[in-house]
């Protein structure tokens, strides 16, 4: 009985030492695992952005910092790999797990998907570039930052946009600041009664004593057609893009102000009625204002 | 200011320096540009307006019964600087861009002729105290244009109608404009109209002549045989005891040779 006990004491001493030993082991892989995830994750991040100051000036902002964002998820996806082996996951389970993840994540965020696509088209293309000013249907706003799934917009009302890039892929939009210079064209409706002539050449010389207003491409006067109201003529004139809308705004007042110095008129909106030969006249009673009623 | 002041005979340089202590104002009128500067305790105020008669040819200095327009168009600014200093210096300068210069009238150039045109250009002023750069504006501001191919290749340059006359002594002189020579040398085989001629005035070097003119660095094209390239060759102006040069160019232009497809150069 003594012996028993003696052989039960002994066997529970090495399991302990075992277990011990053990314990130890895993602790060590785990110790391991975060150290190569930590140091990993630091190289990656240093190695990336020495790739992107690298390659900045060569392929632009945008480019290199989607090239940035993509080595980095790559890196960290080997570290987090080389992690997980290290305290005793097994490198084909884990992708095999992958494949199955990747069919169901697939399925579950394919517009995420489409977006991330998008975006490398976008970047590839080159429509627009941070700074910009695009118009994506009615949102206008300056590029803030080019994303793997969205575009970030600052609207001029301060007001922050984003927008999917599939929707930027799918729909037209326009980019305000590409070229260096625009045009700004004004509808413009003169009385029936003016000389177009006239009419045109005070444009033009509005047009010539305006600084910010370029001399080339010349400024034009365009006669859209006969209006209920008014002649109808588009005036046509090229500006930086930076003094733009300093144009849009100071031009018309000058417009207006040389109309009135000249006598040309704008007029607003009238109808006539015309009571044909076939109909009596329209009656027309002038009633005088009742200033002399006497009061009860 | 000595040398300024408007009535030094044979000098007519309206610019240098000047000192303005503080508590003090004063003013020029130069073309249309009528220009104030105030100096009070740390502070420099400068004020413009462009009311005058742009073919004003005297330039006025004073530093006493200046009035400071109540004008909408009054344009201003101040600057604060931690020293006392009271040495304020006005400066001139070409245009900071390109300045296009359309002929009255279209100018043609036959094959193998070669032609001096002058052109004349607006001036900047630039304002320094105590050496340090404050204010460049010009005296008259010349309307924009785009020099180029296309609307999307090109140059945002300034715009100035010109006579192109074929003589210096014909170009009308102002204190307040500068003459640049431009030879054009037509070695192509077809005739060379200019409707529109291209002057990189923020490469060039100012001067003042014998006769108190503003010039320029001359320019020369030459048009090549393909007649689809033109060289530009700026040639610096020597300076002798007749010429001064009196602004450095606000750009390093390298040898001062450059080569440009023609519409680059005559629109």
């Amino acid at each position: 009985m003594a012996e028993q006990t003696e052989f039960d004491s002994t066997l529970s001493g090495d399991l302990q030492a075992v277990t011990d030993v053990l314990m130890m082991d895993v602790a060590q892989q785990w110790m391991r695992a975060i150290f190569i995830l930590i140091v990993g994750l630091m190289l990656a991040r240093l190695l990336t952005r020495a790739l992107y100051n690298a390659t900045e000036d060569a392929m632009g902002v945008d480019s290199a910092t989607i090239l940035r964002r993509f080595g980095f998820y790559g890196l960290a996806l080997i570290v987090v790999m080389a992690s997980l082996r290290e305290i005793g996951f097994s490198l084909s389970v884990i992708l095999g797990a992958a494949g199955i993840l990747t069919v169901a994540v697939g399925f579950a965020s394919q517009t995420s998907a489409s977006n991330l696509i998008s975006g490398l088209f976008l970047v590839a293309e080159k429509s627009f570039k941070l700074g910009d000013v695009i118009k994506v249907g009615d949102i206008t706003g300056e590029v803030l930052s080019i994303d793997l799934l969205s575009v970030k917009l600052r609207q001029f009302d301060n007001i922050y946009v984003r927008v999917p890039n599939e929707t930027l892929i799918k729909s037209n939009f326009s980019n305000l600041t590409h070229f260096p210079i625009r045009r700004l064209d004004l509808q413009i409706g003169v009385a029936y009664k003016e000389d177009i002539s006239e009419v045109r050449e005070i444009l033009m010389r509005v047009a010539q004593d305006y600084e910010l207003c370029l001399d080339q491409p010349a400024p034009l006067v365009i006669f859209q057609g006969f209006g209920d109201s008014a002649l109808n003529l588009q005036f046509s004139i090229w500006a930086d893009r930076r003094n733009y809308l300093q144009l849009r705004n100071e031009i018309p007042e000058q417009i207006k102000r040389r109309f009135d110095e000249a006598g040309i008129e704008i007029p607003f909106p009238h109808r006539s009625f015309y009571v044909g030969s076939q109909t009596a006249p329209l009656p027309v009673v002038i009633q005088q204002p009742e200033t002399n009623k006497s009061r009860d | 200011m000595s040398s300024v002041t408007n009535k030094v005979p044979n000098d007519k340089r309206w610019w240098g320096r000047t000192e303005l202590p503080v508590g003090s104002l004063c003013c020029w009128q130069i073309g249309e540009l009528r220009l104030f500067a105030r100096h009070a305790v740390h502070e420099w105020h400068f004020l413009w307006v462009r009311d005058g008669n742009p073919l004003q040819s005297e330039v006025s200095f004073a530093n006493e019964n200046c009035e400071i327009p109540d004008s909408k168009d009054l344009e201003q600014a101040r600057f604060v600087l931690s020293d006392e200093g009271s040495e304020l210096e006005l400066g001139i300068q070409l245009a900071d861009r390109a300045m296009v210069a359309r002929p009255e009238i279209p100018v043609f150039i036959p094959v193998g002729e070669s032609a001096a045109l002058y052109v004349s250009t607006g001036i900047w002023l630039q304002l320094k105290v105590d050496g340090k750069p404050l204010l460049d504006i010009p005296v008259n501001r010349p309307s924009d244009t785009w020099f180029g191919p296309n609307t999307r290749e090109g140059e945002l340059c300034y715009f100035s109608l010109t006579r192109a006359r074929t003589s210096h002594s014909e170009v009308d002189s102002y204190p307040h404009r500068s003459t640049t020579s431009v030879t054009v040398v037509n070695d192509s085989a077809e005739m060379l109209r200019i409707e529109r001629l291209r002057v990189p005035t923020q490469f060039l070097n100012l001067y003042l002549n014998h006769k108190q003119e503003l010039v320029t660095d001359e320019l020369t094209y030459t048009l090549d045989r393909k007649g689809s390239d033109a060289e530009l060759k700026i040639v610096p102006v020597p300076v002798s005891s007749d010429l001064v040069r009196v602004a450095e160019s606000r750009m390093e232009q390298g040898d001062g040779l450059v080569t440009h497809t023609l519409s680059r150069l005559f629109g």
